[in-house]
């Protein structure tokens, strides 16, 4: 399964925030999109989510157009996970992960569908909680709830924007692992991130973006130079390798 | 604790089960309230002697016998006026309870957007100049002008919230002071037609203000009847689509949902619902609120369950609230619009002081 954006812009109003920009994402790959606040990262993940109409041009999968298929066909395909998780609040944590299966369901939900609801709870550890309202679960909780409702989605492509924003570390890791563990399941991830470290080991390939534009997209080694952060970020960044490791941080004594 | 005991498979059998029990309680409440209501009155008459009337209009009417006493006391006042009751209860109330999971706020309903208002102002254009209209077009029946400038103004109303929460979100602040001020804007207009209309005209509006069911009769029945049917049966089509509007619109569009066309749809068929039941009753307060909280206090927030279970809630409490507004100081009614602000102050302080959070969030 390969899915394609093709030049794609989107524009608020008169104000284009995502320039052209091209990728291409297939199974089993994880592509990490890294960029400063403003970029437009978020506004092209919600593009190739469906959740806003891009300005121009195409998105595909398998070479086949999105806009020649119905949004529940869609929304087989392709599962989003947004950076505000703020709503459901007075919901408990079946009813949200529940809600993952609207793409497949006309009213009642069948054996099938509970029994992947079950699985999706089970393999992010929230089956416990399944009667507990959201706003009483832990941050790191409410984002595996999340990731379960798209699980129970049942996508082929899975889009996360910031998943890790609100985390601790421990989370951050856990998130990490559950899209590594998506990817060995053939599922193609996006992710935007921050976090350049996490970009660096986590990703196949990385898009870099800058005022819209995606500067540049390929291996992390590729994209993730020193100059070429410098030059998208403004800050000087030291990259240090041990063993198989690489650690990114700024140069404090040049901050 | 063991998988099983995990399972959400039997959480969610166990909620499917209590839900489906609710409702089935709700409908058994509303049978007997009808019964109930059949009876009350001052006209004191038998359950047995009730029930001989139905069967025999039902089944062996005879048009050129005259109608008995009872007979005219069931079939012309009691039933049209019970189930004018009952259909207005549910569409406010499910109406209620579509618009609170379109807009994602808890607070909204047609009496607090200012729909009743419109809806109101509406309607008494129509008993103001509805004879003007129906001179000029003769095939338009009064009821038909009635329902017709409800709903328009009605929907201007709704159209007025909605461009007001796309420009500054749907803040419970917002939209409840947007609510308020069209509110404030009809109940002009309406002081204005009173001014300038005649005595008959004026004691038409005024009772319709005080809001009861006062315009009962088997030609509103069958006007309402239909169209809150058609609307009810939509906008419970829809149950699931509303489900995942609570995620936010973001993911409600991933999940493939055409969240404006649902939102914009929603509303019109909400306000259709409710605008042609309230040109018959005048302003009913309240319900459009309570019965969806108690819905959701209840059984959640499913709205294939809360729909339905709301419009047995509202039926229940508008049409009881009506039979003791007819029976308490017989044989002298008070506007049954009275009793549901007193019901509605004493729920909301109730919510307030409780602080039932998974209502009130």
């Amino acid at each position: 399964m390969i899915f394609e954006a093709d030049k794609i812009s989107v524009r608020y109003g008169s104000h284009e925030v995502v320039h052209q920009v091209s990728l291409s994402l297939r199974s089993g790959e994880v592509l990490c999109v890294i960029g400063p606040n403003g970029s437009g990262k978020s506004s092209l993940v919600k593009a190739l989510a469906g959740v806003v109409d891009p300005f121009t041009g195409r998105l595909s999968l398998d070479g086949s157009p999105l806009s020649s298929r119905s949004r529940k066909e869609i929304a087989k395909h392709i599962g989003y996970v947004p950076q505000n998780l703020h709503y459901l609040t007075s919901s408990t944590v079946l009813e949200v992960v529940i809600l993952g299966r609207r793409p497949h369901v006309h009213w009642s939900l069948s054996l099938h569908d509970l029994q992947v609801v079950e699985e999706a709870m089970k393999r992010v550890h929230v089956s416990h909680l399944a009667d507990k309202l959201l706003s009483e679960t832990s941050g790191g909780e409410r984002q595996r709830v999340f990731l379960a409702r798209t699980l129970a989605q049942e996508p082929d492509i899975f889009l996360f924007d910031e998943p890790t924003s609100s985390l601790d570390i421990k989370h951050q890791i856990e998130v990490f692992s559950m899209i590594k563990w998506l990817s060995a399941l053939g599922k193609a991830v996006l992710v935007v991130v921050h976090d350049l470290n996490f970009a660096y080991h986590f990703a196949d390939r990385v898009l870099l973006m800058h005022g819209g534009h995606g500067v540049t997209l390929g291996k992390a080694d590729d994209v993730m130079t020193k100059e070429r952060i410098f030059e998208v970020y403004g800050v000087s960044m030291e990259f240090l390798r041990s063993g198989s490791n690489m650690y990114i941080f700024p140069e404090w004594d040049k901050v | 604790m063991t998988d099983s005991e995990h399972s959400s498979t039997l959480h969610y059998f166990s909620h499917k089960r209590r839900n489906l029990v609710v409702l089935f309680l709700f409908v058994l409440i509303l049978f007997a309230s009808f019964v109930y209501a059949l009876q009350a009155g001052s006209y004191a008459l038998s359950y047995g002697h009730i029930f001989d009337i139905i069967v025999q209009a039902l089944f062996h009417s005879d048009d050129s016998a005259p109608l008995s006493a009872e007979q005219i006391v069931i079939l012309g006042f009691r039933l049209p006026r019970i189930m004018l009751a009952i259909l207005t209860g549910m569409s406010l109330a499910v109406a209620g309870c579509v618009m609170q999971a379109l807009l994602r706020n808890p607070l909204v309903s047609p009496f607090t957007l200012g729909l009743s208002s419109a809806a109101s102002f509406g309607a008494a254009v129509a008993i103001v100049f509805g004879a003007a209209l129906t001179s000029v077009i003769p095939i338009l029946s009064e009821n038909a002008v009635i329902v017709g400038f409800a709903f328009l103004f009605g929907w201007l109303s709704v159209l007025f919230i909605y461009a007001i929460s796309k420009m500054k979100g749907s803040s419970s602040v917002t939209l409840i002071l947007s609510g308020v001020v069209i509110g404030y804007i009809f109940t002009a207009g309406v002081m204005v037609l009173k001014y300038i209309t005649n005595d008959e005209k004026l004691r038409e509006i005024t009772l319709w203000l005080m809001g009861g069911m006062w315009g009962a009769n088997w030609d509103a029945v069958l006007v309402v009847a239909p169209i809150t049917l058609v609307c009810l049966l939509w906008l419970e089509s829809k149950a699931w689509d509303l489900n995942t509007l609570s995620a936010g619109d973001d993911v409600a569009k991933n999940l493939g949902v055409d969240v404006e066309w649902l939102r914009f749809t929603g509303l019109f068929v909400s306000t259709l619902a409710s605008s042609a039941c309230l040109a018959f009753t005048g302003i009913i307060g309240f319900i459009g609120l309570m019965a969806p909280h108690i819905g959701r206090m209840l059984i959640g927030n499913d709205n294939r369950y809360l729909i339905p279970c709301s419009a047995c809630i509202g039926a229940v409490i508008l049409l009881l609230s009506d039979t003791v507004a007819r029976t308490i100081f017989m044989p002298v009614e008070i506007p049954v619009g009275v009793i549901m602000y007193i019901i509605g102050g004493v729920f909301f302080m109730f919510l307030i002081l409780r602080g039932h959070h998974r209502v009130m969030q």
